[in-house]
């Protein structure tokens, strides 16, 4: 191919290629050298090109001019042709880190466009309830998913299944007890964020990949507890009402920020210093192996609800007084129910004694005392770090579920 | 008119290894055409065949694809089935838009390679709008208005345009219409009070 520049018009060598082997991409890439009204002359040696080309050019918008002995054809460029693109707008930038990168309120028919792409104006509205920057965004949300994608483990590889353990059966009916209560607790977490992951503009790709392996740790974590509860034989234990309930209400939250604050940093904070204990006291290599990598993905997830809410309230003061409510709300909502679950704090006490030696329970239950005190202190240092002064947010940490999450 | 309305021809094409050279050669052969009343496909290539000295259900047989006859050609069906027909064997030669040639052999309905263009019509004019006597000037003008106006560089009307497949309206014209006047004049499908005579038509 060959195209050689005489202004306004153009010569292209087309050779022979057809129009049913891809001649449509030269004679495009020639006429964007051109401006309306420019003239590209085609030779081509393939039969039946002219016709195909005079079909092509009427669909394209351009002139089609019968050729001569040294040309197949002619064409005019029209003046349409690349009018969908005149008016393209680009969509923010995809690396976040640019500046001006994130728009702080995108439009809504951007819809499904990747950022960073041109865009063609018009088309159908996305009415996202979430499309707004200060609504959805952390400033850590592009790291925390770099993070999270690096750290996804396999429930195959990363558990020693055969590390050798023996523990009694009510000893194991212990850990199945416990393990029934965190399925549970996981089942809302990934539930929780799905309910908002559809009603944030896409434009906030960071956000919605993070929401999305946030679910994915949460199914992975069902899936191991399970397995963990499952594996000497054990049923799986009870599950009360005040812990369905003290769940409902996070699923019943409409509103994201307040979503975000009861089960990431309240709920979530607290299920860490769980997963800590756990991995400091249980009873067998296997749980406490467990806890241990399902405390990295829930860090995460804490992370990323303090990274948004601060984000947040750094245009919005007024939402901490909505926040406070949020608690107050739900700890109303909660005040009829049984709170503390006693099988699993009986359960914690039981794996750590280590048995039922009464000198080893009196220990075992000065830890699950030490746990409350340290998740009351966690939640209070979380709370403070949204601004909260340390009265209010010690307040704030004694009205949060006893059911921990 | 739409743009993409001007200027389109019509080709008669045959399987490539056919030993068929020139219109000449189509005595004595199936013609596979579209529909009935398929100004594209059939009026407009069995008058190119008139001229060129072979007469449509004289000197050769004309194979008629009737789908969705009564739309006057605004369906591609019939020109689909023709094409079918030719690589099928029941038809030595095939009717159709220059464009859709083209569009039958990317759609799969035609090998690549396997057929060539025999003949080709001069260049005529599709659909327009037409209006009755004693329409109102003004609305009339409007209208007219209206669509001139509209531009493909524009978001709003754009999909509009995308949707009727034009880049741009232009002025409507009849100079394009002088072929399919004679094709019709030589089908006899009308009568001189404007009756449809043709035989065979029963939409």
């Amino acid at each position: 191919m060959t195209i050689t520049e005489t202004s306004p018009s153009r010569v292209i060598n087309i050779e022979a290629l057809s129009f049913t082997s891809g001649a449509h991409l030269l004679l495009k890439r020639a006429l964007r050298e051109l401006p309306a009204g420019g003239r590209l002359g085609v030779r081509a040696s393939t039969p039946d090109f002219a016709v195909h080309l005079r079909g092509w050019c009427r669909e394209q918008g351009h002139e089609f001019v019968e050729g001569d002995d040294q040309f197949v054809a002619w064409i005019v460029r029209g003046a349409a042709a690349g009018g969908r693109w005149r008016q393209a707008e680009r969509a923010g930038l995809a690396d976040a880190r640019e500046n001006d990168a994130v728009r702080a309120a995108p439009p809504a028919d951007w819809g499904f466009a990747s950022r960073g792409a041109a865009i063609e104006p018009g088309g159908p509205a996305f009415h996202y309830a979430l499309r707004t920057k200060d609504q959805v965004w952390a400033e850590n949300v592009p790291k925390l998913y770099a993070q999270a994608a690096a750290a996804q483990w396999s429930l195959q590889t990363a558990i020693n299944w055969d590390e050798p353990f023996a523990l009694d059966e009510e000893m194991e009916r212990a850990v199945a007890q416990v393990m029934t209560y965190l399925i549970e607790n996981e089942m809302a977490a990934l539930q929780v964020p799905a309910r908002f992951i559809a009603q944030i503009h896409p434009h906030f790709r960071e956000v919605l990949q993070l929401l999305a392996i946030q679910i994915a740790d949460e199914a992975r974590h069902i899936e191991v507890f399970t397995r963990r509860a499952t594996l000497r034989g054990e049923m799986l234990g009870l599950s009360t009402v005040s812990g369905r309930q003290s769940l409902k209400t996070l699923l019943d939250e409409p509103d994201f920020a307040h979503a975000s604050f009861l089960l990431s940093v309240l709920g979530e904070g607290t299920f860490l210093n769980l997963l800590w204990f756990l991995e400091r006291h249980a009873p067998d290599p296997l749980t406490r192996q467990i806890a241990r990598l399902v405390a990295q993905d829930e860090a995460r997830h804490v992370a990323f609800g303090i990274g948004h809410l601060q984000y947040q309230l750094a245009t919005d003061s007024a939402l901490r007084e909505r926040l406070a409510m949020a608690i107050t709300h739900r700890h109303e909502a909660l005040a009829e129910t049984a709170g503390l679950n006693e099988e699993v704090f009986d359960a914690l006490i039981l794996l750590a004694a280590g048995s039922w030696r009464p000198q080893e329970i009196a220990a075992g239950y000065a830890r699950v005392q030490t746990l409350k005190q340290e998740m009351h202190s966690g939640r209070k240092a979380r709370l403070e770090k949204l601004g909260f002064s340390g009265a209010e947010a010690g307040e704030l940490s004694a009205l949060h579920t006893r059911n921990f999450m | 008119m739409r743009d993409t309305d001007q200027n389109l021809t019509s080709v008669i094409v045959v399987r490539s290894d056919a030993p068929i050279r020139s219109i000449a050669d189509l005595k004595g052969k199936r013609v596979g055409v579209g529909a009935i009343d398929s100004p594209q496909a059939t009026l407009l290539p069995l008058s190119h065949l008139r001229a060129n000295g072979t007469k449509p259900f004289v000197d050769c047989r004309v194979e008629r694809h009737d789908l969705l006859s009564g739309k006057h050609g605004d369906h591609i069906g019939g020109e689909r089935e023709a094409a079918r027909a030719l690589m099928a064997g029941v038809v030595d030669a095939a009717c159709m838009i220059d464009s859709n040639h083209l569009l039958f052999i990317n759609e799969g309905t035609l090998p690549p390679g396997a057929t060539r263009v025999l003949a080709q019509t001069a260049p005529y004019d599709h659909c327009n709008f037409t209006l009755l006597d004693g329409a109102p000037p003004e609305l009339v003008s409007r209208f007219r208005e209206l669509l001139l106006g509209m531009s493909y560089d524009d978001a709003e009307v754009r999909p509009l345009l995308d949707l009727e497949g034009l880049k741009a309206w232009r002025p409507g014209r009849v100079t394009g219409y002088r072929a399919l006047d004679q094709a019709v004049e030589e089908s006899k499908f009308y009568d001189d009070h404007g009756n449809i005579t043709i035989a065979g038509y029963q939409y």
